[in-house]
Formats: structure tokens, C-alpha cells, sequence
């Protein structure tokens, strides 16, 4: 009952808050949203970055994010979990598009077998590090990038992936163990370059 | 604790110590103060995390890529907004109490008609109630209900065609309700589910009766186990696409 009266009392103060999300003209309160596009757009293009590893496709998936949650944004109860919505909603993005992907051509696709960056050299080369990040396997690179992003703690990581959390904290270890080891191969096929040249 | 445990947790801890007051790291962290190669390991991996961190923070963004955001969701100013938030608060209040009735209420204390049941759940669903689960995809909706033991009739086909939203289990005397909110064009569907032991006396029907109240058109149709509703913000014509076919 109690769970029931919060419920009702949180749908008001979200409904006063987001009041009439007119979806025919994918319309929301101005500030509010405003607010929330310039607090998130950058991290969740980011992450949504490391997933896809396309900057265009990352952009899509950060403007489809804001999309679900202007026509979806205001089912939410707790306005503190809007951060963990957004980048929840991004992940099952990501997913979906991969599983439409895998249907379309007709074969599971690997995301180590999708062409690794740089796909945007002026913007991401020389950043051997971001590089290294982006060559994980999705496994270790999508906790890895909410990681280090600093927005999420290990329990808001496995809440977005929906992981159990020692899960996050295994991926998170390995991942960056994978990590200095290729940065190391990185470091050593530099070494070598320099001195073939 | 061994330095490999340690080190496992150590690893999920923020560079920029925004974990220090977590209680899950407070063992591991205390280990570094008594443990030498630990604390060294740990002051490297901060600050390779740190590094790392800085770099991947540092990752442009697309020029104009919030404008393009903003400019595909246009903001509006809501004059409405005092008068809608009363208007909510008021229907708030009244979706509690009839929850408060709904619950108080022992299971088969007071027979109930069809009609009062569609009128009950009208008012729910016109002041769309909080999901408890959400998802696009019917699989794990159905999955959640099952492991609540909820009513869960078969979907008809028009509704497992469309795009879920999710779904939450309300009450009807006493007897749990299955509400599945699902996409219609723009708007929320509502497809509801109550065991037949709610409505003595119902009978299984041939196919559903159509019917509108004012704006919203409502089908419903009994079949061995359930009492079947679902409400549409549409008119007749459009909301028989999620009616059964019999």
C-alpha cells in the first residue's frame, strides 16, 4: 500500500515535472529536457561510441536515446535514476540494432570481426589509449567505458548491462588487463616500427 | 582477504574516489594500508585509471550534435502545466484509493459485475499507472508475469505484433490484475487480465464485445481461464487490429 502511495504521489511530481509529452510533436517541457540533453548528450555519445565504434552511429543512437525518452521518459518513477535510464535505454539500442544486423545478413556477427577504428582518424587518432579501449571484445569494452566515464559505480554499470554484479566487477578487471596488454603490443609494434624506419 | 580479491575489487573503484564511502570497498581499501605490495598496486592501477579516464572524457563530440538533438525534439512551453499538475495530483489521489478499496477487499467478498470491472480498470488506465516492468519485447514481460504467478491469458496476435512498453499487476477485489502497456501510433494500448473467480457468473464468449467510452474504445472477451480487456485512445475500427479473431 505504502509502495502504491509512493507510486501515485511520484507519478504526480513526475507528471507536474514532464506534463503532457505531446509525442505527435515530440514536444517536452523546454527546460527540463534542455537540461537533460546538455547534461547527458556527451557522456552517452560517448558510450555509445565505444559500442559502435562509428561515430555517426553513435550520434543516432545518443538522438534515438533522447527519442525513447520523450515519448517513454515520463513512465519513469524516480526521477533519480533518469541517468541509469538513459544509458540503459542506449545499451538495448545498441542491442537491437546488432540483433537486426545478425538478421539481416543471416550470420552471427562478432563485434571483434567489425572493422576497428580509427573511423574518424582526425578526430580519434593518436589516441593509442581510446584505440585500445575500442578493440575489446563488447564484453569487457561496455563496462569498461562506463567505467571510466566515472559516470557509474560498479552497481549502476551492472544495473545499465543488466549484469549481476560480480559479473561487472570480473569484466571490469579482466577488461583492464586486456587493456595494458594491448597497449603494450601497441607500444612494442611502435618500438619496432621506429626502428625498421 | 587475499591480494587477488583485493585487487578484483580495488579494480571497480573510481579513479576520482567517488566509491570512498561505498561499504564494498571499505575491507580492500583497508587491506592497502596494511599491505605494501598492495598499496603499490593500487597507487599504479589509479593511476593508469586516471590516464585512461582522462582520455576516453576527452573523446570529441559531433559539432552540433545537441542542436541536431533539440532541434529533432522540439521543447515547448506548457501553460497548461499548474492546471494539468492539480488535474494529476487529484486523479493521483483517486487511483490510490481505488487501490486502497481494491486491496482491502477480500477475494470473493463482493461478486462483482463486467461493467464495474470496466469501469475500474477505464480509470486506471486513463491516468497510465507506473510500470513495475519495462521492455519492447513481450518475451520477458510474459517472463516477469510467470514468475508472479499473474494472470497471463494468450496475447492476441495484433498485440504481440506491436512494440511493448511493459506492465505492472494492479487489483480488482482483491484479485490481481496483469495491465501490458503497449505502443498504439503515439499513444499507450492497455491489454488487461483478471482470472475469471473475479467475475462470478461471466461465461466464456465467441469473440469480444466491442464498446466506447467517450474517447477510448474497449474489447473484451472471456475465455476458459480469464477475462480479457483492452483499451485503446482510438476509435472502434482502429483498436479491432489487437482484438482476437474468432
Amino acid at each position: 500500500m505504502i509502495s502504491s502511495l509512493a507510486d501515485a504521489y511520484l507519478l504526480s511530481q513526475i507528471r507536474y515535472k514532464c506534463s503532457c509529452v505531446d509525442l505527435r510533436n515530440r514536444s517536452v517541457p523546454a527546460l527540463d529536457f534542455e537540461q537533460l540533453v546538455e547534461q547527458f548528450y556527451m557522456p552517452l555519445y560517448r558510450f555509445g561510441l565505444s559500442l559502435t565504434r562509428e561515430p555517426c552511429e553513435a550520434a543516432d543512437l545518443t538522438q534515438q536515446t533522447f527519442l525513447l525518452w520523450a515519448s517513454k521518459g515520463h513512465q519513469l518513477r524516480e526521477q533519480s535514476k533518469v541517468k541509469a535510464w538513459l544509458f540503459t535505454s542506449l545499451y538495448r539500442e545498441f542491442l537491437r540494432g546488432e540483433r537486426q544486423r545478425v538478421r539481416e545478413s543471416g550470420r552471427e556477427v562478432h563485434l571483434s570481426d567489425v572493422g576497428c577504428l580509427p573511423t574518424a582518424p582526425n578526430t580519434l587518432d593518436g589516441d593509442a589509449v581510446v584505440r585500445a579501449l575500442f578493440d575489446l571484445d563488447e564484453m569487457y569494452r561496455a563496462p569498461l567505458s562506463l567505467f571510466y566515464l566515472q559516470e557509474h559505480s560498479y552497481k549502476e554499470i551492472a544495473e545499465t548491462l543488466n549484469l549481476p554484479v560480480g559479473t561487472v566487477m570480473s569484466r571490469i578487471s579482466r577488461g583492464k588487463a586486456r587493456l595494458r596488454e594491448q597497449l603494450a603490443d601497441d607500444a612494442h609494434q611502435s618500438v619496432a616500427k621506429s626502428e625498421m624506419v | 582477504m587475499t591480494n587477488e580479491e583485493a585487487k578484483k575489487i580495488l579494480a571497480a573503484y573510481r579513479p576520482a574516489d567517488q566509491d570512498r564511502l561505498d561499504s564494498h570497498f571499505a575491507e580492500a581499501l583497508q587491506e592497502t594500508e596494511r599491505n605494501t605490495e598492495l598499496s603499490r598496486w593500487f597507487a599504479e592501477e589509479r593511476k593508469f585509471d586516471r590516464a585512461i579516464a582522462a582520455h576516453v572524457s576527452s573523446v570529441p563530440v559531433p559539432f552540433g550534435l545537441k542542436t541536431r538533438i533539440l532541434a529533432n525534439i522540439t521543447p515547448r512551453t506548457d501553460k497548461k502545466s499548474r492546471w494539468v499538475a492539480a488535474l494529476a495530483a487529484a486523479a493521483a489521489a483517486l487511483f490510490f484509493v481505488a487501490q486502497f478499496i481494491s486491496v482491502w477487499r477480500a477475494p470473493g467478498r463482493h461478486s462483482a459485475s463486467l461493467s464495474d470491472y470496466e469501469q475500474e480498470m477505464m480509470s486506471f488506465v486513463k491516468l497510465p499507472p507506473p510500470l513495475e516492468m519495462e521492455s519492447l519485447q513481450i518475451g520477458p514481460i510474459k517472463e516477469w508475469l510467470v514468475e508472479r504467478k499473474a494472470p497471463l491469458a494468450e496475447i492476441p496476435p495484433g498485440v504481440a505484433a506491436v512494440e511493448t512498453m511493459g506492465c505492472r499487476i494492479l487489483y480488482f477485489r482483491g484479485y490481481p490484475v496483469t495491465l501490458i502497456c503497449f505502443c498504439h501510433g503515439q499513444t499507450v494500448a492497455h491489454l488487461l487480465m483478471v482470472d475469471r473467480a473475479a467475475l462470478p457468473g461471466l461465461k466464456p464468449t465467441n469473440g469480444p464485445a466491442v464498446a466506447s467510452q467517450g474517447d477510448w474504445t474497449t474489447g473484451t472477451w472471456v475465455d476458459q481461464h480469464y477475462v480479457c480487456m483492452i483499451a485503446v485512445h482510438d476509435k472502434p475500427a482502429v483498436a479491432r487490429q489487437y482484438l482476437p479473431h474468432t
